[in-house]
């Protein structure tokens, strides 16, 4: 009885024994994943602060991922590290940022490679020029899969390029995906460690890091793009600018007529203009056009259009004539989409005529007998711009109005006339002949106001997809 | 904001000539990916196109600047372009523009076919 009272105690003390061994050992593996947690948490704080202080140096991507792949293979303990980025399709990679010595990962390139193994930045620019498709080899299926990859033993691993160089074998190597909002950017890669090979805990880390470098990648971009948006408006802001001296400062004088005009472009840039030109002594050349499409193509065609018609017109008193010239010199430089609608118009102002023609422009507006009779004048004409320059000439025709006392000429672009409201109702001819009738006992620029004022009522604010310009003559 | 849509349709054996029925406005926001389809449709499909624009409610000049532009691909390669059932106004555009001279418009879909016999 009393033996196996003292068996009992001695079973019963074997076993608290075993059970505090077995305690104790948990908590030394729990004390050093602490640790471990500790010091990935001190590496993370580390590496953020590294490229806190990257952003505050350069907002340059380049130097960036520069500095994310160095600190990388540091605090990780690499020889070699580099970021691949993904083709805007997502269907290749190619490597951007190369640290140490890190092999080609295609065995193509790696032939080539063999022969300069030691040179490291020949190595680097071989590497930048390689495309990995997604999919293949580590890389791809990084960026594939969208997870992060080990490979303890490069020489076991399918996936490791074979290449006949010592230098440029992989013994160990991690690559994980650079995610932003679950899309795959690219994949940062390590290869080879300072000592031994790359554990999960190394690549635990080494994900950490990546995860960090996606959201400093993503700031990076948008502040690019930022800076970009910055460079173009202020291109843009000069550009309107310049387009703004391509107008006319001021009407010229012409004895016995009124004028006023304005052109508002919908976008930074307009492909609308007007311009006065001294033909001779007693005429005047009087244009309005209006470049299909919008933004810089058109203010570019604009700029060609008004330069040429400037130099062709000086002299020439057929509006006719100078509108085939100025098709047949502009026709080679305009692109098979575009073209240009333009009414030229040459005013004596000794004889109070005038003489048009059309080059598929919108028709010219008279208004007569003080403002109780009106006409649209619709002589023939293409648009300059769709043909060399036969089918032109034989489609244009000029038209002579002779001007009594009180009568208006109104020239205006289908951004006028096809002004919206917000039903979507287009302000139309009919309001555009009813503005100038009722205010056709005032001088142009009282003409000109009552149809903005007309024109702003209609729209109610409602901005505008196309440019308009306006301009009205008058004969007192 | 009206938006645009397209269906085509391929007719005839020995010419294909393609149908596309264009539904809404062609303005700045829709334009860039119908000129992608139509120039689709020219670089692989087929070089006679028959534009049914019955319910195209507005069409920019950019617009009607790619219709020319398509024109002048599809006879550069011995096929042709026309229009056919164009509102009034489409119509009345084509026409102050002096495209017409350029581009066939026809009131319907049986006299439109008949440019291609």
């Amino acid at each position: 009885m009393k033996n196996s009272f003292q068996i009992f105690w001695i079973i019963i003390t074997f076993i608290f024994i075993a059970l505090y061994i077995l305690e104790r050992k948990k908590y030394k593996i729990l004390n050093r994943e602490k640790i471990a947690l500790v010091q990935e948490k001190e590496v993370v704080m580390c590496f953020l602060q590294d490229i806190g202080e990257a952003f505050t140096e350069s907002l340059g991507l380049d130097d960036l991922l520069r500095k994310i792949i160095k600190c990388s293979t540091n605090l990780v303990g690499a020889n070699a590290g580099a970021i691949f980025l993904s083709d805007p399709e997502c269907k290749y990679l190619q490597a951007r940022i190369v640290e140490g010595t890190f092999p080609p990962m295609t065995e193509n390139v790696g032939l080539v490679a063999d022969k300069v193994s030691t040179k490291t930045k020949y190595l680097e620019n071989i590497l930048k020029k390689e495309k990995v498709s997604y999919g293949f080899g580590v890389i791809g299926e990084a960026a594939q899969k969208a997870v992060p990859i080990l490979i303890e033993d490069g020489s076991k691993d399918e996936r490791i390029p074979k290449l006949k160089s010592n230098i440029l074998g992989v013994e160990t190597m991690m690559a994980v995906p650079v995610k932003i909002k679950d899309e795959v950017i690219g994949v940062m890669a390590l290869v080879n460690k300072w000592s031994g090979r790359f554990s999960s805990t190394d690549l635990s880390l080494f994900s950490a890091l990546a995860d960090q470098a996606s959201i400093s990648i993503n700031n990076a971009k948008f502040y690019h793009a930022l800076a970009e948006k910055k460079r173009i408006d202020h291109d843009l802001e000069i550009a309107r600018d310049i387009q703004h001296l391509l107008l006319p400062e001021k009407f010229p004088e012409m004895k016995g007529f009124g004028v006023s005009a304005f052109s508002e472009a919908a976008l930074e840039l307009g492909g609308d203009y007007y311009d006065f030109i001294e033909v001779d002594d007693d005429h005047v050349g009087i244009v309005i056009a209006d470049v299909s499409g919008k933004g810089v193509s058109a203010a570019l065609m604009m700029a060609t259009c008004r330069g040429t018609l400037n130099v062709i017109a000086k002299g020439n008193r057929s509006p006719k004539a100078v509108l085939c010239e100025l098709n047949r010199i502009i026709f080679g430089d305009m692109k098979r989409d575009m073209f240009i609608s333009v009414l030229y118009m040459v005013l004596d102002v000794k004889n109070h005529c005038l003489t048009a023609a059309r080059a598929g422009h919108e028709p010219i507006l008279y208004v007569s007998k003080k403002g109780s009779k009106h006409e649209l004048i619709k002589g023939n004409g293409i648009v300059v711009g769709v043909d060399a320059g036969e089918i032109f000439a034989e489609n244009m025709e000029e038209v002579v109005i002779s001007l009594a006392k009180d009568d208006i000429i109104v020239l205006y672009t289908d951004g006028i006339t096809e002004a919206m409201n917000a039903q979507g109702r287009e302000f139309g001819r009919e309001n555009l002949i009813e503005a100038v009738t009722v205010s056709s006992g005032g001088n142009p620029g009282d003409i000109g106001k009552n149809i903005n004022g007309r024109l702003a009522r209609f729209t109610g604010g409602v901005a505008q997809h196309d440019d308009m310009t306006l301009l009205v003559l008058k004969r007192y | 904001m009206p938006m645009c849509s397209i269906k085509v349709e391929k007719i005839g054996f020995k010419i294909p000539i393609f149908i596309i029925r264009v539904t809404g406005s062609l303005d700045a926001y829709s334009f860039p990916e119908f000129e992608d389809k139509i120039r689709g449709i020219l670089d692989k499909d087929g070089i006679n196109l028959m534009f049914d624009f019955a319910n195209l409610e507005y069409i920019s000049s950019a617009g009607l600047g790619a219709m020319m532009g398509f024109a002048k691909i599809a006879r550069e390669k011995k096929g042709d372009l026309v229009i056919f059932n164009p509102t009034p106004k489409i119509n009345s555009i084509i026409n102050i523009l002096g495209l017409s001279k350029f581009i066939k418009v026809f009131d319907n879909e049986k006299t439109a076919l008949s440019a291609f016999e």
